[in-house]
């Protein structure tokens, strides 16, 4: 009979068990997932694998593959939230604290892919609330940022724009997007967004944010609708003033607040 | 003249002191007209949002029942009533 291993045909004896066809393709394999279910090692002796099964054999420490990667992912979320994931194209505005750690999680979470666009370099004082390190001062944010997905999730196609986004060009960068991610610090500018995009692209969902500094109570960020394609994330109260700055847990919770919104975007968990 | 309603986000809400009103007006423009003309909020709504004669605060979201509206069309959206104009005025960080 044929299975299908790692997404390759193979042949195997019928009715053989998972743990034999382990012994016989992939001994050292410790990670053990047949039809997108993780199956505990114990339990493999039992599992009698069927015509057209898809097993996907995985050692711990070694770097999966792409078709692993994805295996790994559709184990934990289900194969239908990980296909839907890969079709999407999240635009992300800025590469800032919000951007930076929505598109962190986008990654994690096995999207298809991320358009980024940001004009910025990275500086010191960003490195209290944004996903970079030392070792990426005066890199672009976008370059620095791709390279930090790669780090955790290789298989996400990302497109670094390295750009000042304005009302020109906005619709252009993120034409493709299927879902847009607003995440720049001036209010001018997010209002020149919502604006900008919106009426181009009225189909499509855009979520903002607004409120977000200081450490206020976590739970005060929230997830709020204005229209039917209109979100906004925060409290809408507490902007950047002076001696009320951005810091790492109320921005990283309103970026996640962004990055759960659009994966339930994807799935049609918001209509 | 339709009577709208109007929701101001949680910031000019503070400022204003109330998070809904109720205006009459025949465009979005001429809502923000009657607000900016109210005695007991209109000073702050002047600095906040629009003042007549000046163009409205480049920061600012506004929404026809769900809709991103042009700042520039204020004056051609044509309401009706029980129509719902949503004032956001973002604030900064990112």
């Amino acid at each position: 009979m044929n299975i299908f291993l790692n997404e390759k045909k193979v042949c195997a004896a019928p009715g053989i068990s998972l743990a034999r066809f382990k012994r016989e393709h992939k001994p050292g394999a410790d990670v053990l997932i047949c039809n997108g279910a993780p199956v505990p090692p114990r339990e493999a002796a039992k599992l009698r694998l069927k015509e057209g099964d898809a097993v996907v054999l995985i050692r711990r420490g070694e770097k999966p593959s792409r078709s692993e990667a994805c295996a790994l992912l559709c184990a934990r979320h289900s194969a239908g939230t990980i296909a839907k994931f890969r079709k999407t194209a999240i635009g992300i505005a800025g590469a800032g604290g919000l951007g930076s750690n929505a598109a962190m999680a986008l990654a994690r979470s096995g999207i298809g892919r991320l358009i980024m666009a940001d004009f910025d370099v990275v500086e010191p004082s960003n490195l209290n609330r944004q996903a970079y390190n030392m070792s990426q001062i005066g890199q672009y944010k976008v370059d620095a940022l791709k390279r930090n997905i790669r780090q955790v999730n290789p298989y996400v196609r990302v497109d670094a724009v390295r750009v000042k986004l304005t009302s020109r060009n906005i619709a252009r960068v993120f034409a493709e997007a299927d879902i847009l991610i607003e995440a720049f610090d001036a209010p001018i500018s997010k209002a020149m967004l919502a604006n900008v995009f919106c009426r181009r692209f009225p189909a499509k969902p855009v979520i903002l944010a607004s409120g977000l500094a200081d450490c206020a109570s976590s739970n005060s960020v929230r997830t709020g609708r204005l229209g039917p394609n209109v979100y906004v994330v925060g409290d809408m109260r507490t902007g950047v003033a002076s001696g009320v700055g951005l810091m790492a847990p109320r921005v990283g919770i309103a970026a996640c607040h962004q990055a759960n919104l659009a994966l339930r975007l994807a799935l049609g968990l918001e209509n | 003249m339709p009577k709208i309603h109007v929701l101001v986000s949680a910031n000019l809400k503070d400022r204003l002191g109330h998070a809904r009103f109720s205006i009459e007006a025949g465009t979005a423009l001429g809502v923000l007209r009657a607000m900016a003309d109210n005695s007991e909020y209109g000073k702050i709504f002047r600095e906040e949002v629009y003042a007549p004669g000046k163009p409205v605060k480049a920061y600012c979201i506004f929404m026809l029942n769900g809709q991103v509206l042009d700042a520039k069309s204020l004056d051609k959206a044509v309401l009706r009533d029980g129509d719902m104009l949503h004032i956001m005025a973002p604030v900064g960080g990112g």
